[in-house]
């Protein structure tokens, strides 16, 4: 037995060694090729941007920089979108904090960054590179004490925080070092920047650059073939705004990490708001922290009876994302609620 | 839990020091231990299937106790006729209701009635196919007398449950499982580094052989409709490579996670590709389930040295029953029925190779006919598994019709050269070790320890730089 234990130890000391050595050469952003791509060309060209945008596939796809801007003159916004496919709740405040903490940020007025529930990411998600890449002790403890202070169910509460550790064991160990290692040398991925170079590329233009094929092409053909479900989107969203009891469960965790996130921006001269667009998910956590929140730091497009056009199918790319015309509507909408705290 | 999953990597060294270093001096508190362990792994999915496996597990102990204290042929068979009853009964209930309902709606709608019977929304309960097996026939050997009972619940419990061999098998005998629960386990160190090495090996084949494979798989048979006959057939010996992979790598790591706690499992497989027809293939492939319904079907229907048109009429009935445990549908059992074709040829002329003898024992390199013969054997199983594969017997029929298409003679629309390079060196590791019990099996060769762990450490990052996407086994489902 002590042969077997002393071999064991060994075996798995010097494995664990052998899977560090791709780390350096990873980069602080590997398992999100699309932020790593798009963070790179905002690091090189910081001082023209005054304005960012964080968040999922929803608000890179949907907030347009070039018509934001257009309509937003007087204050003189240069806004650079670094919100990208995959990224899931807590990740893109860790990317916003990692963002304010390295990289020179003097001339960023304002920040915005989407809000929706961290719970809402897929459990077969979870346990992915791209979903624990960002992880670290800091986030894990947020992550647990959201999913405590969160109304799931137990079962799903132990499930999600058994996902968040397993999740983290699996950075710390770089079980898939070598394999993002490798990949990364054959992705180009500058077309991510799209054509303005303002970080903004809708879905058509994926779709017309790669093909009906292409995951986006899938996901456009597969939504055109029952665009019903769109009526159970709206349903969704119709439930939780009319819901009285929004306003009396607060997940605490998440509400202390948003005003905890406004006051570091607000150390270094940034105006951070949070933006709630449509989304196929369950908004009632999220319409609880709206109330609490500071009314200059939220800003929600997600109401069907007040944006009843974002939920129509001619503006709709999948049941996820609005298409380009739903995204030059959503933008105007808002840089309007933008103007109005202005 | 999955056996490529971080959660068994962490359950299984917990449960390895707790019954090694905390409880190794006793060895009820150790079945204990596992029985704990076994339910937690299967609970770790749905713990109210539990009560499932409880409930198995206590009717054939009881039945077996019952048979131990009674001479008398009348409750002798009533006691067994309540094990097959509970065991099959749960089995019936679970993977067949909506299965025999619907068949019986077509049925009776051929003769022009129309009823409307209520189905029912059945979970199927992970595993339920292999432990009904493993508890129904300890309580046939039992009544056969061919095994005695035991009294020790603790023992028979961890032996019904044991996690490693649970959800899908081998489905153990209690004459070759059981007496190892009554016995003290000793820690030794060649079968515990030899059962890492066969874990490795299944996680290799499933990880990196079978869910490749999948990825494909999944793709063509879901568009065979749009893909060239080529495109088909590569998708077919695809999906051959990944049945394998999937289920022989199961049975490996279960295997080894077992030799790891001092215990001897059956082989399931004894690499079937390798097979030159297909009753030699039969008897390689999950050989555990065949040895089953060779034992309570084919022999007490007849056997071997019956007349021929009964054994034939017998190998249809085991095909068609092994069609019928794989699942609920009309291709499985017309599965089973194409591969009782396929070995009646064998049995009417009395031919029949000496039990898994190896192929090309002692050469390097197989003879022309045995390499065209194992190519033939190999395309006949890819074959039949279009069957097995598909939704429904109008869409393998029209999967097979399009692979004998003209556009047979193109160039596959696919062609993962990446997932063919590694098929050609999992066949060359397994071609060159087909004389051990598992490709990564070194008892005979002194190799370097610096090339030994060079290799280890080579096939874990093989497995996860193609790894990533879990799939389910697909053994599960049965």
């Amino acid at each position: 037995m002590k042969k077997f234990l002393i071999n064991t130890f060994l075996f798995s000391l010097i494995f664990l060694i052998l899977n560090q050595l791709p780390a350096p050469f990873l980069g602080p952003y590997y398992g999100n090729p699309y932020y790593c791509e798009k963070y790179k060309y905002f690091t090189n060209n910081h001082d023209k941007f005054n304005t960012v945008i964080f968040g999922t596939s929803r608000l890179y796809r949907e907030m347009v920089p070039k018509i934001f801007d257009s309509l937003l003159k007087e204050y003189q916004t240069s806004t650079f979108n670094l919100a990208a496919p995959a990224v899931s709740h807590p990740e893109a405040y860790y990317l916003y904090e990692r963002l304010l903490e390295t990289v020179e940020t003097n001339s960023l007025k304002y920040s915005f960054i989407e809000l929706a529930a961290p719970h809402n990411s897929r459990f077969e998600n979870l346990n992915t590179t791209e979903n624990h890449y960002w992880h670290n002790l800091k986030y894990l403890n947020f992550l647990i004490k959201y999913t405590f202070d969160s109304d799931l169910s137990s079962r799903r509460k132990i499930r999600l925080i058994h996902s968040y550790i397993v999740g983290y064991v699996n950075k710390a160990i770089n079980l898939f070092g070598y394999k993002k290692l490798f990949n990364s040398k054959f992705y180009k991925m500058d077309f991510c920047l799209g054509e303005n170079k303002d970080g903004f590329y809708s879905l058509e233009e994926q779709m017309r650059d790669f093909g009906v094929g292409s995951n986006a092409g899938r996901r456009f053909t597969s939504f055109l073939k029952d665009t019903t479900v769109l009526d159970e989107k709206i349903s969704i969203a119709n439930k939780a705004f009319s819901l009285k009891t929004n306003k009396q469960f607060i997940n605490e965790a998440h509400l202390i990490k948003l005003i905890e996130l406004i006051e570091k921006s607000k150390q270094k001269g940034i105006h951070l708001i949070f933006v709630m667009p449509p989304g196929m998910y369950d908004y009632h956590e999220v319409l609880a922290i709206k109330e609490r929140l500071p009314s200059n730091h939220i800003i929600e497009i997600a109401n069907p009876k007040i944006y009843p056009e974002l939920y129509q199918v001619n503006f709709q790319f999948d049941i996820d994302h609005l298409n380009k015309k739903g995204a030059v509507i959503f933008t105007e909408y808002l840089a309007n609620e933008f103007k109005k705290y202005f | 839990m999955l056996f490529n999953s971080i959660d068994f990597a962490i359950f299984l060294p917990i449960v390895f020091f707790l019954y090694w270093f905390v409880i190794n001096k006793n060895l009820k508190a150790q079945n204990i231990l596992l029985i704990v362990a076994s339910y937690i792994f299967y609970g770790w999915w749905d713990w109210r299937f539990l009560s499932l496996l409880i409930c198995s597990s206590f009717v054939d102990y009881i039945v077996g106790i019952g048979l131990s204290k009674t001479d008398k042929k009348q409750t002798r068979k009533l006691l067994l006729l309540t094990s097959i009853f509970v065991n099959l009964g749960l089995l019936g209930f679970f993977k067949y209701y909506n299965f025999f309902l619907e068949t019986f709606v077509e049925a009776f709608s051929f003769f022009g009635h129309s009823i409307n019977p209520h189905g029912l929304n059945i979970v199927l309960p992970i595993g339920i196919s292999f432990y009904t097996f493993q508890t129904l026939s300890y309580s046939i050997d039992v009544y056969k007398r061919k095994f005695e009972p035991t009294k020790d619940i603790f023992a028979f419990f961890a032996f019904v449950s044991f996690f490693p061999q649970l959800v899908a098998g081998p489905i153990e005998r209690a004459k070759n499982l059981l007496p190892q629960f009554y016995k003290k386990r000793v820690f030794e160190y060649d079968k515990a580094i030899d059962g890492m090495r066969q874990i490795l090996w299944g996680l290799f084949k499933k990880i990196v052989i079978a869910d490749n494979c999948a990825i494909y798989v999944n793709d063509i048979f879901e568009n065979y409709f749009s893909c060239s006959g080529s495109t088909l057939l590569l998708g077919a010996i695809l999906f051959s490579f990944q049945i394998y992979g999937d289920f022989s790598g199961y049975s490996d790591i279960a295997i080894g996670a077992s030799r790891l706690f001092g215990f001897r499992l059956k082989r399931n497989f004894a690499y079937p590709f390798f097979s030159r027809d297909m009753s030699e293939f039969w008897r390689k492939w999950h050989i555990s389930l065949f040895s089953w319904f060779r034992d309570f079907i084919f022999v007490p229907l007849g056997g071997r040295f019956s007349k021929p048109w009964i054994r034939v009429r017998n190998i249809f009935i085991v095909f068609i029953l092994s069609g019928l445990w794989h699942g609920a549908a009309w291709t499985f059992i017309i599965w089973g029925i194409l591969n009782a074709i396929c070995i009646v040829p064998d049995i009417l002329r009395n031919k029949r190779r000496q039990g898994t003898k190896i192929v090309a024992e002692g050469r390097l390199l197989p003879k022309p006919k045995e390499l065209f013969q194992m190519l033939t054997t190999f395309l006949i199983f890819s074959f039949t598994l279009v069957i097995f594969r598909s939704e429904s017997i109008y869409d393998s029929i029209q999967y097979i019709r399009r692979i004998f298409s003209i556009s047979l003679f193109s160039l596959p629309e696919v062609f993962p050269k990446n997932v063919i390079v590694l098929i050609a060196l999992f066949i060359l590791a397994e071609w060159l070790q087909r004389d051990k019990q598992h490709a990564l099996q070194f008892d005979d060769v002194a190799l370097p320890i610096i090339v030994r762990w060079g290799l280890y450490y080579g096939i874990i990052w093989t497995v996860f730089y193609f790894g990533g996407h879990q799939q389910k086994f697909i053994y599960f489902q049965f």
